[in-house]
């Protein structure tokens, strides 16, 4: 009797655990995208925030830039952008050349955006909506600025470089990354395709 | 007997409307497609050139006139394009879009004294921006090459046809006197050296920092207009990281 009963209360327990795994593991399938969803949307949160506390700070703009370097170091893919800036010519890149590169276009493209950024003072943030499209999460945010029509704000999140992080922006249907590989494509062919060149006088621009 | 054949003339044109749509929108582009590219780049010289030397520096002069009254003669010139933005909502049966633009042009005409100032935008009745160059998209004609006009700029051979459709419908060509077209043109010719001067930093990086600013202002364009006419639809994107790490 009371060894069927143990016996039952086994099989009842490997019963509920079976039903409490599936459950689980049916929860957590559903919930992955909505789950890195959220974090995107925390995410643009939190960078808005940041971008919001150093723009509006009395700071000198050298220091605005220094610290917006931070900001976007921490919590853009600087990596993918500049690489997919480069276009098809990283693959014949040495990769001393390619670290040049790298660190040349982060530094170009903080000095050429900062001074936008500074544009978006007081400005206000709203969340309208998040969609993940395979691994890229798109988060579609409305930008308010005093005596300006509301503009649309799309940022694009990945998880791909181990870390969630955002690898492009489009403003009003801009799309930073598209016009930064036209910009770069144009100043490489302008240089005959050398790379070094390229990063030499990236760093000159936009003081 | 008119009465009857005005209804007549109505459903008829209804009709073909409703035939028109039902094609569906011509699709949007991704490409850029730009056959007349040497030519283009020439207009693009002079357009460069123009800005340079009337453009910007008018920008730069008109900012001293003080922000309400700009703003007043930028909000009557857009009040003006209203009345078009309702025909062309019509045409592409957006009937919300052009109530609620009906809306707008009656009160900012009204309580707005003539489309000076803008109530509407205030009582949540922003402007529902719509042209003839989107009406023939939503009527299933294709973007056609990329043009740059001499003084108005990036185009396509689409959007060309629509502005010029635009500018002949416009209840002002059509039913003002000269003075009043004369004004309506001074006014839209302020606009833009307000907007110009409102942009100017992001015009001037375009058009002067860049090394290829033909190429820079090209996509900005295409990217621009093609989102305005792909309205909530759904965006593919790129995924920067398969081509970058999978290959």
């Amino acid at each position: 009797m009371s060894f069927i009963g143990i016996k039952n209360l086994g099989l009842l327990r490997a019963i509920i655990l079976f039903i409490v795994l599936v459950v689980y593991n049916l929860g957590s399938v559903s919930n992955s995208y909505s789950l890195e969803r959220l974090s995107a949307e925390r995410l643009i949160k939190n960078i808005s925030e940041k971008v919001n506390g150093v723009i509006s700070s009395s700071s000198s703009q050298e220091e605005v830039i220094t610290e917006l370097e931070e900001i976007f170091k921490k919590y853009a893919d600087t990596d993918i952008m500049s690489l997919t800036s480069l276009g098809p010519a990283r693959r014949r890149a040495s990769e001393v050349q390619l670290d040049n590169f790298k660190s040349a276009f982060q530094r170009y493209f903080l000095n050429k955006y900062a001074r936008r950024f500074r544009e978006l003072q007081d400005g206000e943030i709203s969340i309208l909506s998040s969609r993940s499209v395979r691994s890229i999460v798109e988060v579609k945010t409305r930008i308010r600025l005093i005596d300006w029509a509301p503009f649309e704000v799309v940022w694009l999140v990945s998880d791909r470089s181990g870390e969630i992080k955002i690898f492009n922006i489009i403003i009003d249907g801009i799309n930073l990354l598209s016009s930064e590989r036209t910009e770069i494509g144009v100043m490489l062919e302008n240089r005959n395709g050398d790379i070094d060149l390229l990063s030499r006088d990236l760093r000159k621009l936009y003081h | 007997m008119s009465a009857k054949s005005n209804l007549f003339k109505t459903s008829l044109c209804l009709i073909f409307i409703t035939l028109i749509t039902s094609c569906g929108s011509a699709p949007i582009k991704e490409s850029i497609d730009d056959p007349g590219e040497s030519f283009n780049r020439k207009i693009h010289v002079v357009n460069r050139g123009l800005d340079r030397i009337a453009l910007r520096p008018a920008s730069k002069v008109y900012q001293i006139i003080p922000k309400p009254i700009r703003a007043g003669v930028s909000n009557f010139a857009s009040n003006l394009k209203v009345p078009g933005m309702i025909l062309n909502d019509i045409v592409q049966l957006k009937l919300s879009d052009a109530s609620s633009n009906s809306a707008r042009l009656v009160l900012n005409t009204t309580i707005g004294i003539g489309g000076i100032f803008d109530p509407a935008s205030n009582l949540g009745l922003p402007e529902k921006n719509s042209d003839f160059g989107e009406t023939l998209h939503v009527w299933g004609v294709s973007e056609g090459p990329y043009i740059e006009l001499p003084i108005f700029g990036p185009s396509t051979m689409r959007h060309t046809f629509g502005r010029a459709v635009d500018l002949v419908t416009n209840p002002i060509s059509v039913f003002g006197t000269t003075t009043e077209q004369q004004g309506a043109m001074i006014a839209r010719t302020l606009k833009t050296v307000d907007q110009r001067g409102r942009f100017s930093e992001v015009v001037d990086s375009i058009m002067y920092d860049s090394e290829d600013s033909y190429a820079q202002a090209r996509l900005l364009y295409l990217q621009q207009r093609r989102e305005f006419l792909r309205k909530t639809g759904e965006k593919e994107y790129i995924d920067p990281y398969s081509d970058v790490y999978d290959k």
